[in-house]
Protein backbone atom coordinates (compact mmCIF):
# COMPACT_ATOMS: atom_id res chain seq x y z
CA UNK A 1 0.00 0.00 0.00
CA UNK A 2 2.85 2.67 1.03
CA UNK A 3 4.65 1.38 -2.40
CA UNK A 4 1.46 2.54 -3.99
CA UNK A 5 1.12 5.88 -2.54
CA UNK A 6 4.67 6.74 -3.12
CA UNK A 7 3.99 6.19 -6.73
CA UNK A 8 0.77 7.77 -6.73
CA UNK A 9 2.34 10.87 -5.01
CA UNK A 10 5.66 11.39 -7.31
CA UNK A 11 3.42 11.35 -10.35
CA UNK A 12 1.71 14.15 -9.42
CA UNK A 13 4.76 15.86 -8.09
CA UNK A 14 6.72 15.12 -11.58
CA UNK A 15 2.86 16.36 -13.31
CA UNK A 16 3.04 19.87 -11.17
CA UNK A 17 6.92 19.90 -11.50
CA UNK A 18 5.91 20.66 -15.63
CA UNK A 19 2.78 22.81 -14.60
CA UNK A 20 5.04 24.64 -11.75
CA UNK A 21 8.04 25.13 -15.11
CA UNK A 22 5.40 26.81 -17.54
CA UNK A 23 3.95 28.56 -15.37
CA UNK A 24 7.46 30.28 -14.15
CA UNK A 25 8.13 30.82 -17.65
CA UNK A 26 4.60 32.30 -18.52
CA UNK A 27 4.97 34.85 -15.71
CA UNK A 28 9.36 36.19 -16.14
CA UNK A 29 8.50 36.19 -20.01
CA UNK A 30 4.54 38.56 -19.50
CA UNK A 31 6.29 40.42 -16.65
CA UNK A 32 9.32 41.46 -18.43
CA UNK A 33 7.76 42.09 -21.26
CA UNK A 34 3.95 43.71 -21.17
CA UNK A 35 5.41 46.81 -19.12
CA UNK A 36 6.81 47.64 -22.23
CA UNK A 37 3.96 47.12 -24.26
CA UNK A 38 1.67 49.11 -22.34
CA UNK A 39 4.53 51.79 -22.09
CA UNK A 40 5.00 52.35 -26.17
CA UNK A 41 1.23 51.59 -26.33
CA UNK A 42 -0.03 48.45 -27.97
CA UNK A 43 -0.90 49.90 -31.37
CA UNK A 44 2.77 51.14 -31.69
CA UNK A 45 3.97 48.07 -30.56
CA UNK A 46 1.94 45.57 -32.46
CA UNK A 47 2.22 48.20 -35.92
CA UNK A 48 5.07 50.21 -35.95
CA UNK A 49 6.92 50.08 -38.62
CA UNK A 50 10.60 50.79 -37.18
CA UNK A 51 12.86 48.85 -35.09
CA UNK A 52 15.50 51.07 -33.67
CA UNK A 53 16.13 49.74 -30.59
CA UNK A 54 19.63 52.27 -30.42
CA UNK A 55 17.13 54.72 -30.36
CA UNK A 56 14.56 53.06 -27.90
CA UNK A 57 12.06 53.10 -31.31
CA UNK A 58 10.42 49.41 -30.86
CA UNK A 59 7.72 48.24 -33.71
CA UNK A 60 7.41 44.78 -34.64
CA UNK A 61 4.83 44.63 -37.67
CA UNK A 62 7.35 44.00 -40.08
CA UNK A 63 8.87 41.57 -38.25
CA UNK A 64 4.97 39.44 -37.19
CA UNK A 65 4.02 39.76 -41.33
CA UNK A 66 7.56 38.08 -41.73
CA UNK A 67 6.70 35.37 -39.45
CA UNK A 68 3.45 34.88 -40.67
CA UNK A 69 4.58 34.92 -44.61
CA UNK A 70 7.55 32.50 -43.85
CA UNK A 71 5.45 30.18 -42.10
CA UNK A 72 1.98 30.53 -45.37
CA UNK A 73 4.95 29.79 -47.86
CA UNK A 74 6.70 27.35 -45.88
CA UNK A 75 3.27 25.25 -45.53
CA UNK A 76 2.47 26.21 -49.10
CA UNK A 77 5.38 23.84 -50.07
CA UNK A 78 5.12 21.37 -47.10
CA UNK A 79 1.63 20.64 -46.89
CA UNK A 80 0.98 19.23 -50.33
CA UNK A 81 4.13 17.42 -50.10
CA UNK A 82 3.37 15.93 -46.78
CA UNK A 83 -0.04 14.59 -47.28
CA UNK A 84 0.73 13.11 -50.13
CA UNK A 85 3.65 11.31 -48.73
CA UNK A 86 1.27 10.31 -45.76
CA UNK A 87 -1.49 8.75 -47.65
CA UNK A 88 1.60 6.76 -49.74
CA UNK A 89 2.95 5.38 -46.70
CA UNK A 90 -0.31 4.67 -44.83
CA UNK A 91 -2.12 3.57 -48.27
CA UNK A 92 0.17 2.69 -51.20
CA UNK A 93 3.39 2.09 -50.17
CA UNK A 94 4.75 -1.88 -50.07
CA UNK A 95 6.38 -3.08 -46.84
CA UNK A 96 10.08 -2.48 -48.25
CA UNK A 97 9.78 0.68 -49.22
CA UNK A 98 7.62 1.92 -45.83
CA UNK A 99 10.57 0.16 -43.65
CA UNK A 100 13.28 2.22 -44.98
CA UNK A 101 10.95 5.72 -45.65
CA UNK A 102 9.76 5.98 -41.70
CA UNK A 103 12.88 5.65 -40.44
CA UNK A 104 14.42 8.04 -42.67
CA UNK A 105 11.12 10.80 -41.92
CA UNK A 106 11.86 10.13 -38.39
CA UNK A 107 15.42 10.88 -38.71
CA UNK A 108 14.33 14.13 -40.80
CA UNK A 109 12.77 15.28 -37.36
CA UNK A 110 16.08 14.13 -35.23
CA UNK A 111 18.67 16.51 -37.57
CA UNK A 112 19.48 19.94 -35.40
CA UNK A 113 18.20 23.12 -37.11
CA UNK A 114 21.72 24.46 -37.24
CA UNK A 115 22.46 21.80 -39.78
CA UNK A 116 19.44 22.97 -42.11
CA UNK A 117 20.61 26.46 -41.63
CA UNK A 118 23.67 25.65 -42.59
CA UNK A 119 23.21 23.58 -45.78
CA UNK A 120 20.22 26.47 -46.19
CA UNK A 121 22.99 29.17 -46.30
CA UNK A 122 25.54 27.08 -48.51
CA UNK A 123 23.62 25.57 -51.08
CA UNK A 124 20.24 27.26 -51.19
CA UNK A 125 21.28 31.25 -50.57
CA UNK A 126 24.16 31.36 -53.27
CA UNK A 127 21.66 29.33 -55.42
CA UNK A 128 18.84 31.58 -55.31
CA UNK A 129 21.43 34.60 -55.44
CA UNK A 130 23.07 33.43 -58.59
CA UNK A 131 19.84 31.76 -60.45
CA UNK A 132 17.20 34.04 -59.55
CA UNK A 133 18.45 37.31 -58.31
CA UNK A 134 20.42 38.72 -55.51
CA UNK A 135 20.69 38.52 -52.43
CA UNK A 136 20.03 35.16 -52.07
CA UNK A 137 18.93 35.62 -48.17
CA UNK A 138 15.19 35.96 -48.78
CA UNK A 139 11.54 34.50 -47.96
CA UNK A 140 12.22 31.91 -50.38
CA UNK A 141 15.25 30.34 -49.09
CA UNK A 142 13.46 30.74 -45.31
CA UNK A 143 10.36 29.09 -46.51
CA UNK A 144 12.01 26.10 -47.98
CA UNK A 145 14.07 25.42 -45.12
CA UNK A 146 11.28 25.72 -43.01
CA UNK A 147 9.04 23.50 -44.81
CA UNK A 148 11.55 20.21 -44.68
CA UNK A 149 11.71 20.99 -41.49
CA UNK A 150 8.00 20.84 -41.00
CA UNK A 151 7.71 17.79 -43.28
CA UNK A 152 8.01 15.27 -39.93
CA UNK A 153 5.52 16.39 -38.17
CA UNK A 154 3.18 16.67 -40.93
CA UNK A 155 3.74 13.32 -42.16
CA UNK A 156 3.55 11.09 -39.37
CA UNK A 157 0.45 12.81 -37.78
CA UNK A 158 -1.51 12.49 -40.53
CA UNK A 159 -0.15 8.98 -41.51
CA UNK A 160 -1.83 8.51 -37.66
CA UNK A 161 -4.68 9.94 -38.47
CA UNK A 162 -4.95 7.97 -42.14
CA UNK A 163 -4.30 5.24 -40.22
CA UNK A 164 -6.99 5.36 -37.41
CA UNK A 165 -9.91 5.86 -40.04
CA UNK A 166 -12.18 2.44 -39.55
CA UNK A 167 -11.16 -0.24 -41.61
CA UNK A 168 -14.60 -0.82 -42.17
CA UNK A 169 -15.00 2.23 -44.37
CA UNK A 170 -12.80 0.96 -46.53
CA UNK A 171 -14.18 -2.05 -47.21
CA UNK A 172 -17.64 -0.81 -47.24
CA UNK A 173 -16.26 1.32 -50.22
CA UNK A 174 -14.76 -1.53 -51.51
CA UNK A 175 -17.61 -3.64 -51.70
CA UNK A 176 -19.77 -0.94 -53.68
CA UNK A 177 -17.16 -0.95 -56.45
CA UNK A 178 -14.92 2.16 -55.19
CA UNK A 179 -11.58 2.00 -57.08
CA UNK A 180 -8.52 2.67 -54.23
CA UNK A 181 -8.43 6.11 -55.38
CA UNK A 182 -11.57 6.75 -55.51
CA UNK A 183 -11.66 5.10 -51.64
CA UNK A 184 -8.64 7.49 -50.47
CA UNK A 185 -10.22 10.68 -51.51
CA UNK A 186 -13.30 9.99 -51.03
CA UNK A 187 -13.84 8.41 -48.01
CA UNK A 188 -10.50 8.04 -46.16
CA UNK A 189 -9.49 11.54 -46.38
CA UNK A 190 -12.43 13.32 -45.36
CA UNK A 191 -12.71 10.55 -42.52
CA UNK A 192 -9.27 11.69 -41.34
CA UNK A 193 -9.73 15.42 -41.87
CA UNK A 194 -9.38 16.49 -38.05
CA UNK A 195 -6.04 14.75 -37.84
CA UNK A 196 -4.54 16.09 -40.85
CA UNK A 197 -5.39 19.63 -40.10
CA UNK A 198 -3.74 19.26 -36.51
CA UNK A 199 -0.76 18.13 -38.08
CA UNK A 200 -0.38 21.11 -40.33
CA UNK A 201 -1.37 23.19 -37.40
CA UNK A 202 1.43 21.77 -35.69
CA UNK A 203 3.51 21.76 -38.24
CA UNK A 204 2.80 25.80 -38.92
CA UNK A 205 4.01 25.90 -35.03
CA UNK A 206 7.34 24.61 -35.97
CA UNK A 207 7.96 27.07 -38.58
CA UNK A 208 6.70 29.86 -36.77
CA UNK A 209 8.75 28.83 -33.54
CA UNK A 210 12.05 27.83 -35.53
CA UNK A 211 15.17 30.23 -34.91
CA UNK A 212 18.61 28.67 -35.29
CA UNK A 213 17.82 28.19 -39.23
CA UNK A 214 15.79 31.51 -39.95
CA UNK A 215 18.47 33.35 -39.17
CA UNK A 216 20.66 31.74 -40.99
CA UNK A 217 18.98 32.40 -44.37
CA UNK A 218 16.72 35.03 -44.14
CA UNK A 219 18.51 38.08 -43.95
CA UNK A 220 17.18 39.38 -40.67
CA UNK A 221 16.34 42.41 -42.34
CA UNK A 222 13.52 44.52 -40.60
CA UNK A 223 11.51 45.38 -42.90
CA UNK A 224 7.72 44.56 -44.98
CA UNK A 225 9.51 42.92 -48.43
CA UNK A 226 8.36 43.55 -51.81
CA UNK A 227 9.23 40.35 -53.17
CA UNK A 228 9.88 36.69 -52.34
CA UNK A 229 13.25 36.85 -52.93
CA UNK A 230 13.90 40.31 -50.46
CA UNK A 231 15.01 39.33 -46.98
CA UNK A 232 12.62 39.48 -43.95
CA UNK A 233 13.18 39.10 -39.82
CA UNK A 234 11.17 36.95 -37.92
CA UNK A 235 10.23 37.41 -34.13
CA UNK A 236 12.22 34.08 -32.87
CA UNK A 237 15.71 35.92 -34.76
CA UNK A 238 15.12 39.53 -33.46
CA UNK A 239 14.90 37.82 -30.12
CA UNK A 240 17.78 35.54 -30.64
CA UNK A 241 20.18 38.01 -32.42
CA UNK A 242 19.72 40.65 -30.20
CA UNK A 243 19.54 39.26 -26.48
CA UNK A 244 23.14 39.25 -26.03
CA UNK A 245 23.54 43.07 -26.16
CA UNK A 246 20.62 44.41 -24.31
CA UNK A 247 21.20 43.01 -20.60
CA UNK A 248 18.81 45.26 -19.12
CA UNK A 249 16.51 48.20 -20.15
CA UNK A 250 13.97 49.09 -22.42
CA UNK A 251 15.76 47.30 -25.25
CA UNK A 252 15.47 43.71 -23.16
CA UNK A 253 12.21 44.34 -22.11
CA UNK A 254 11.35 45.24 -26.33
CA UNK A 255 12.68 41.19 -26.66
CA UNK A 256 10.65 39.82 -23.97
CA UNK A 257 8.27 42.21 -25.02
CA UNK A 258 8.54 40.15 -28.61
CA UNK A 259 8.34 37.06 -26.65
CA UNK A 260 4.98 37.53 -25.76
CA UNK A 261 3.67 37.96 -28.90
CA UNK A 262 5.14 34.86 -29.88
CA UNK A 263 3.63 33.07 -27.12
CA UNK A 264 0.38 34.20 -27.53
CA UNK A 265 0.68 33.25 -31.75
CA UNK A 266 1.60 30.11 -30.88
CA UNK A 267 -0.62 29.17 -28.01
CA UNK A 268 -3.58 30.02 -30.40
CA UNK A 269 -1.79 27.65 -32.75
CA UNK A 270 -2.12 24.67 -30.34
CA UNK A 271 -5.10 25.55 -29.30
CA UNK A 272 -6.60 25.38 -33.09
CA UNK A 273 -4.71 21.95 -33.31
CA UNK A 274 -6.13 20.24 -29.94
CA UNK A 275 -9.61 21.11 -30.82
CA UNK A 276 -8.88 19.86 -34.67
CA UNK A 277 -7.28 16.74 -33.28
CA UNK A 278 -10.41 15.85 -30.95
CA UNK A 279 -12.71 16.33 -33.75
CA UNK A 280 -13.94 19.89 -33.12
CA UNK B 1 -6.81 11.88 6.66
CA UNK B 2 -8.97 10.90 3.74
CA UNK B 3 -6.82 9.43 0.56
CA UNK B 4 -7.78 12.11 -2.16
CA UNK B 5 -6.99 14.74 0.53
CA UNK B 6 -2.96 14.38 -0.25
CA UNK B 7 -3.25 15.68 -4.14
CA UNK B 8 -5.08 19.20 -3.29
CA UNK B 9 -2.79 19.69 -0.26
CA UNK B 10 0.10 18.76 -2.42
CA UNK B 11 -1.12 21.02 -4.99
CA UNK B 12 -0.69 23.47 -2.83
CA UNK B 13 2.45 23.33 -1.27
CA UNK B 14 3.86 23.05 -4.75
CA UNK B 15 2.35 26.29 -6.11
CA UNK B 16 3.52 27.46 -2.74
CA UNK B 17 6.88 26.42 -3.77
CA UNK B 18 6.49 27.77 -7.23
CA UNK B 19 5.49 31.25 -6.11
CA UNK B 20 7.96 31.56 -3.97
CA UNK B 21 10.86 30.62 -6.95
CA UNK B 22 9.28 33.08 -9.58
CA UNK B 23 9.32 36.18 -6.72
CA UNK B 24 13.01 35.25 -6.16
CA UNK B 25 13.74 34.86 -9.67
CA UNK B 26 11.90 37.75 -10.91
CA UNK B 27 13.20 40.30 -8.23
CA UNK B 28 16.68 40.80 -9.97
CA UNK B 29 14.07 41.62 -13.09
CA UNK B 30 13.94 45.58 -11.40
CA UNK B 31 15.58 47.97 -13.30
CA UNK B 32 19.34 47.66 -12.52
CA UNK B 33 20.69 50.52 -10.76
CA UNK B 34 22.32 53.44 -12.44
CA UNK B 35 25.91 52.77 -13.79
CA UNK B 36 28.33 53.09 -11.23
CA UNK B 37 30.10 55.95 -12.98
CA UNK B 38 27.12 58.39 -12.14
CA UNK B 39 26.82 58.02 -8.90
CA UNK B 40 29.86 57.63 -6.46
CA UNK B 41 30.70 60.90 -5.65
CA UNK B 42 33.15 59.84 -2.98
CA UNK B 43 37.06 59.51 -4.17
CA UNK B 44 38.24 55.56 -2.83
CA UNK B 45 39.76 55.66 -0.15
CA UNK B 46 43.43 54.86 -0.40
CA UNK B 47 44.81 51.78 -1.84
CA UNK B 48 44.30 48.57 0.17
CA UNK B 49 48.14 46.95 -0.35
CA UNK B 50 47.68 44.44 -3.20
CA UNK B 51 44.34 45.91 -4.74
CA UNK B 52 43.91 47.63 -7.90
CA UNK B 53 40.26 48.34 -9.58
CA UNK B 54 39.82 48.02 -13.16
CA UNK B 55 36.64 48.93 -14.93
CA UNK B 56 34.88 50.17 -18.12
CA UNK B 57 34.10 49.57 -22.07
CA UNK B 58 33.12 45.92 -22.46
CA UNK B 59 35.17 45.49 -25.33
CA UNK B 60 38.41 46.00 -23.48
CA UNK B 61 37.38 44.31 -20.85
CA UNK B 62 37.55 40.78 -22.47
CA UNK B 63 41.43 41.42 -23.10
CA UNK B 64 41.65 42.99 -19.29
CA UNK B 65 40.58 40.29 -17.55
CA UNK B 66 42.95 38.02 -19.35
CA UNK B 67 45.79 40.30 -18.63
CA UNK B 68 44.71 40.93 -15.13
CA UNK B 69 45.11 37.17 -14.45
CA UNK B 70 48.44 36.76 -15.65
CA UNK B 71 49.46 39.97 -13.93
CA UNK B 72 47.94 38.21 -10.63
CA UNK B 73 49.78 35.25 -11.47
CA UNK B 74 53.48 36.64 -11.82
CA UNK B 75 52.37 38.81 -8.66
CA UNK B 76 50.92 36.34 -5.64
CA UNK B 77 49.13 38.64 -2.91
CA UNK B 78 47.96 41.51 -5.65
CA UNK B 79 44.08 41.66 -6.38
CA UNK B 80 43.34 43.28 -10.15
CA UNK B 81 39.42 43.56 -10.17
CA UNK B 82 38.10 43.90 -13.30
CA UNK B 83 34.15 45.41 -14.37
CA UNK B 84 32.22 45.48 -17.62
CA UNK B 85 30.80 48.83 -17.74
CA UNK B 86 31.10 50.19 -20.89
CA UNK B 87 33.54 52.90 -22.14
CA UNK B 88 31.76 56.24 -20.76
CA UNK B 89 31.09 54.54 -17.42
CA UNK B 90 34.89 53.73 -17.54
CA UNK B 91 36.32 57.33 -18.23
CA UNK B 92 33.91 58.90 -15.73
CA UNK B 93 34.70 56.07 -13.33
CA UNK B 94 38.52 56.87 -13.94
CA UNK B 95 37.87 60.44 -13.05
CA UNK B 96 35.89 60.70 -10.11
CA UNK B 97 37.71 57.70 -8.29
CA UNK B 98 35.69 54.49 -8.67
CA UNK B 99 38.28 52.97 -11.04
CA UNK B 100 42.18 53.23 -10.19
CA UNK B 101 42.07 52.38 -14.08
CA UNK B 102 38.94 53.13 -16.44
CA UNK B 103 39.11 51.46 -19.70
CA UNK B 104 37.19 52.72 -22.89
CA UNK B 105 37.27 51.76 -26.61
CA UNK B 106 37.46 54.81 -28.17
CA UNK B 107 38.76 58.15 -28.03
CA UNK B 108 37.99 60.61 -25.47
CA UNK B 109 35.22 62.92 -26.32
CA UNK B 110 36.52 67.11 -26.74
CA UNK B 111 35.52 67.59 -23.00
CA UNK B 112 37.08 64.59 -21.52
CA UNK B 113 40.54 65.30 -21.68
CA UNK B 114 40.03 68.89 -19.98
CA UNK B 115 39.72 66.26 -16.88
CA UNK B 116 43.23 65.93 -16.17
CA UNK B 117 42.79 61.71 -16.85
CA UNK B 118 46.03 60.61 -18.50
CA UNK B 119 45.50 58.37 -21.25
CA UNK B 120 47.89 54.64 -21.77
CA UNK B 121 46.92 53.14 -25.28
CA UNK B 122 47.00 49.68 -24.44
CA UNK B 123 46.67 48.29 -28.30
CA UNK B 124 44.71 49.53 -31.22
CA UNK B 125 41.05 48.07 -33.25
CA UNK B 126 41.26 48.37 -36.79
CA UNK B 127 38.06 48.13 -38.60
CA UNK B 128 38.31 47.07 -41.87
CA UNK B 129 35.51 47.94 -44.88
CA UNK B 130 35.53 43.97 -46.60
CA UNK B 131 33.95 42.85 -50.36
CA UNK B 132 34.52 39.57 -52.50
CA UNK B 133 37.60 38.61 -53.51
CA UNK B 134 36.09 38.98 -57.06
CA UNK B 135 34.98 42.75 -56.28
CA UNK B 136 37.32 44.76 -59.17
CA UNK B 137 36.84 47.43 -56.77
CA UNK B 138 39.79 48.12 -55.03
CA UNK B 139 39.49 51.01 -52.64
CA UNK B 140 37.00 53.69 -52.07
CA UNK B 141 36.96 57.13 -50.71
CA UNK B 142 36.01 57.74 -46.68
CA UNK B 143 33.02 60.06 -48.50
CA UNK B 144 31.64 56.86 -50.79
CA UNK B 145 31.75 54.62 -47.79
CA UNK B 146 29.42 56.51 -46.01
CA UNK B 147 27.45 56.50 -49.20
CA UNK B 148 27.56 53.09 -49.73
CA UNK B 149 26.65 52.42 -45.96
CA UNK B 150 23.60 55.14 -45.89
CA UNK B 151 22.12 54.08 -48.79
CA UNK B 152 22.70 56.78 -51.38
CA UNK B 153 25.03 54.67 -53.38
CA UNK B 154 23.58 51.69 -54.68
CA UNK B 155 25.55 50.49 -57.47
CA UNK B 156 28.96 49.04 -57.68
CA UNK B 157 28.92 51.26 -61.14
CA UNK B 158 29.01 54.27 -59.19
CA UNK B 159 32.73 53.65 -57.44
CA UNK B 160 34.36 51.85 -60.79
CA UNK B 161 33.15 48.78 -60.08
CA UNK B 162 30.75 46.89 -62.54
CA UNK B 163 27.03 47.38 -63.01
CA UNK B 164 25.55 45.24 -60.21
CA UNK B 165 23.18 46.72 -57.28
CA UNK B 166 25.18 46.46 -53.55
CA UNK B 167 24.59 44.06 -51.40
CA UNK B 168 25.41 46.03 -47.95
CA UNK B 169 25.66 43.89 -45.01
CA UNK B 170 25.59 45.22 -41.61
CA UNK B 171 25.66 43.60 -38.31
CA UNK B 172 23.02 43.05 -35.65
CA UNK B 173 21.99 46.05 -33.21
CA UNK B 174 24.50 46.53 -30.30
CA UNK B 175 27.22 44.80 -31.91
CA UNK B 176 30.21 47.09 -30.59
CA UNK B 177 32.29 46.91 -34.01
CA UNK B 178 28.76 48.28 -35.75
CA UNK B 179 28.59 51.26 -33.05
CA UNK B 180 32.27 52.02 -34.13
CA UNK B 181 32.03 51.78 -37.74
CA UNK B 182 28.73 53.83 -37.72
CA UNK B 183 30.18 56.84 -35.07
CA UNK B 184 33.28 56.91 -37.80
CA UNK B 185 31.99 56.97 -41.08
CA UNK B 186 27.75 57.45 -40.96
CA UNK B 187 28.03 61.03 -39.53
CA UNK B 188 25.13 60.30 -37.31
CA UNK B 189 23.08 59.19 -40.93
CA UNK B 190 20.97 55.67 -39.97
CA UNK B 191 22.29 52.51 -41.48
CA UNK B 192 20.36 51.33 -45.12
CA UNK B 193 21.33 47.81 -45.04
CA UNK B 194 20.53 44.94 -47.39
CA UNK B 195 20.74 42.25 -44.92
CA UNK B 196 21.98 42.17 -41.14
CA UNK B 197 23.90 39.36 -40.19
CA UNK B 198 24.94 37.98 -37.27
CA UNK B 199 28.91 38.12 -35.88
CA UNK B 200 31.89 38.60 -37.27
CA UNK B 201 31.80 35.37 -39.08
CA UNK B 202 28.54 35.82 -40.14
CA UNK B 203 28.89 39.06 -42.41
CA UNK B 204 32.49 37.81 -43.24
CA UNK B 205 30.54 34.50 -44.54
CA UNK B 206 27.71 37.14 -46.32
CA UNK B 207 30.79 38.51 -48.01
CA UNK B 208 32.37 35.64 -49.07
CA UNK B 209 29.57 34.67 -50.86
CA UNK B 210 28.13 37.19 -52.84
CA UNK B 211 30.52 39.17 -55.44
CA UNK B 212 28.09 42.49 -55.03
CA UNK B 213 28.92 42.68 -51.29
CA UNK B 214 30.50 44.76 -48.50
CA UNK B 215 30.20 44.85 -44.99
CA UNK B 216 32.87 45.28 -42.30
CA UNK B 217 34.66 43.49 -39.26
CA UNK B 218 37.57 43.94 -37.63
CA UNK B 219 41.08 43.88 -39.32
CA UNK B 220 42.51 40.65 -37.59
CA UNK B 221 38.77 38.80 -38.64
CA UNK B 222 40.06 39.27 -42.59
CA UNK B 223 41.25 36.04 -44.07
CA UNK B 224 41.52 34.92 -47.67
CA UNK B 225 37.49 34.41 -48.39
CA UNK B 226 37.08 38.23 -48.39
CA UNK B 227 39.56 41.19 -49.31
CA UNK B 228 39.82 44.29 -47.07
CA UNK B 229 39.43 47.93 -49.06
CA UNK B 230 41.67 50.39 -48.92
CA UNK B 231 39.83 53.81 -47.94
CA UNK B 232 41.52 57.25 -49.51
CA UNK B 233 44.64 55.04 -50.27
CA UNK B 234 45.20 53.30 -47.11
CA UNK B 235 45.35 50.15 -46.33
CA UNK B 236 43.90 48.68 -42.79
CA UNK B 237 47.25 47.47 -41.51
CA UNK B 238 48.82 47.60 -38.03
CA UNK B 239 51.34 50.56 -38.94
CA UNK B 240 48.81 52.31 -40.60
CA UNK B 241 46.49 52.07 -37.54
CA UNK B 242 49.78 52.91 -35.55
CA UNK B 243 50.32 56.08 -38.04
CA UNK B 244 46.80 57.26 -37.08
CA UNK B 245 46.12 57.42 -40.84
CA UNK B 246 43.22 55.01 -40.63
CA UNK B 247 40.43 56.42 -39.84
CA UNK B 248 38.00 53.72 -38.84
CA UNK B 249 39.91 52.27 -35.63
CA UNK B 250 39.36 52.53 -31.84
CA UNK B 251 42.09 52.45 -29.68
CA UNK B 252 41.56 50.61 -26.53
CA UNK B 253 43.05 53.17 -23.55
CA UNK B 254 43.59 52.78 -20.38
CA UNK B 255 42.99 55.64 -18.07
CA UNK B 256 44.35 56.95 -15.02
CA UNK B 257 43.63 60.18 -12.19
CA UNK B 258 46.69 61.78 -10.70
CA UNK B 259 49.55 60.10 -9.34
CA UNK B 260 50.22 56.33 -10.32
CA UNK B 261 50.05 53.90 -7.18
CA UNK B 262 53.18 51.34 -7.36
CA UNK B 263 50.68 49.04 -8.12
CA UNK B 264 48.98 51.02 -10.87
CA UNK B 265 52.29 51.38 -12.30
CA UNK B 266 52.93 47.75 -12.03
CA UNK B 267 49.70 46.47 -13.82
CA UNK B 268 50.27 49.57 -16.65
CA UNK B 269 53.95 48.03 -17.22
CA UNK B 270 52.93 44.72 -17.17
CA UNK B 271 50.33 45.87 -19.89
CA UNK B 272 52.52 47.69 -22.25
CA UNK B 273 55.31 45.80 -21.57
CA UNK B 274 56.32 42.76 -24.39
CA UNK B 275 54.13 39.96 -22.30
CA UNK B 276 51.00 41.96 -22.10
CA UNK B 277 51.43 43.32 -25.50
CA UNK B 278 51.91 39.12 -26.85
CA UNK B 279 48.74 38.68 -25.30
CA UNK B 280 47.29 41.47 -26.41
CA UNK B 281 48.36 40.69 -30.05
CA UNK B 282 46.95 37.50 -29.55
CA UNK B 283 43.42 38.40 -28.68
CA UNK B 284 43.88 39.59 -33.01
CA UNK B 285 44.51 43.58 -31.55
CA UNK B 286 47.12 45.77 -32.78
CA UNK B 287 50.23 46.13 -30.10
CA UNK B 288 51.59 49.65 -29.27
CA UNK B 289 55.30 48.50 -28.74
Amino acid sequence: MLKEWIIEKSLIVAAMVSFVIIAFIIMIVFRAGVPLIAEVGVGNFLFGMDWRPEREIFGIFPMIIGTLLVALFSMLISVPLGILTAIFLAEVAPEIMRNILRPAIELLAGIPSVVYGFVGLMVLVPFIRTHLGPPGFSILAGSIVLAIMALPTIITISEDAIKAVPKSYKEASFAVGATHWQTIKNIILPAARSGILAGVVLGSGRAIGETMAAIMVLGNLPVIPTSVLGPIRTLTANVAMEMAYAPHGPHRQALFATGVVLFIVVSILVVISNRLRRGQ
Amino acid sequence: MKKGMWIPIGIVVLVAIGIGVIIRAVAPQVPPPPLPAVTPQVPLPPLPAGRIVVGGSSSVYVVAVHLAERFMDKHPGVVVETHSVGSTAGIVGAREGTFHIGMASRWLRRDEPGWGLREFVICHDAIAPIVHPNNPVRGLTMKQLKKIFTGEITNWNKVGGENLPITVIIREAGSGTRDAFEEIVHEGIDPVPTLILVGTGGVRAGVAGDPSSISYVASPAVDPTVRALEIDGVKPDAAAVVAGDWAIARPFLFLTMGELSPLEQGFIDFVLGSEGQQMVADEGLVRVD
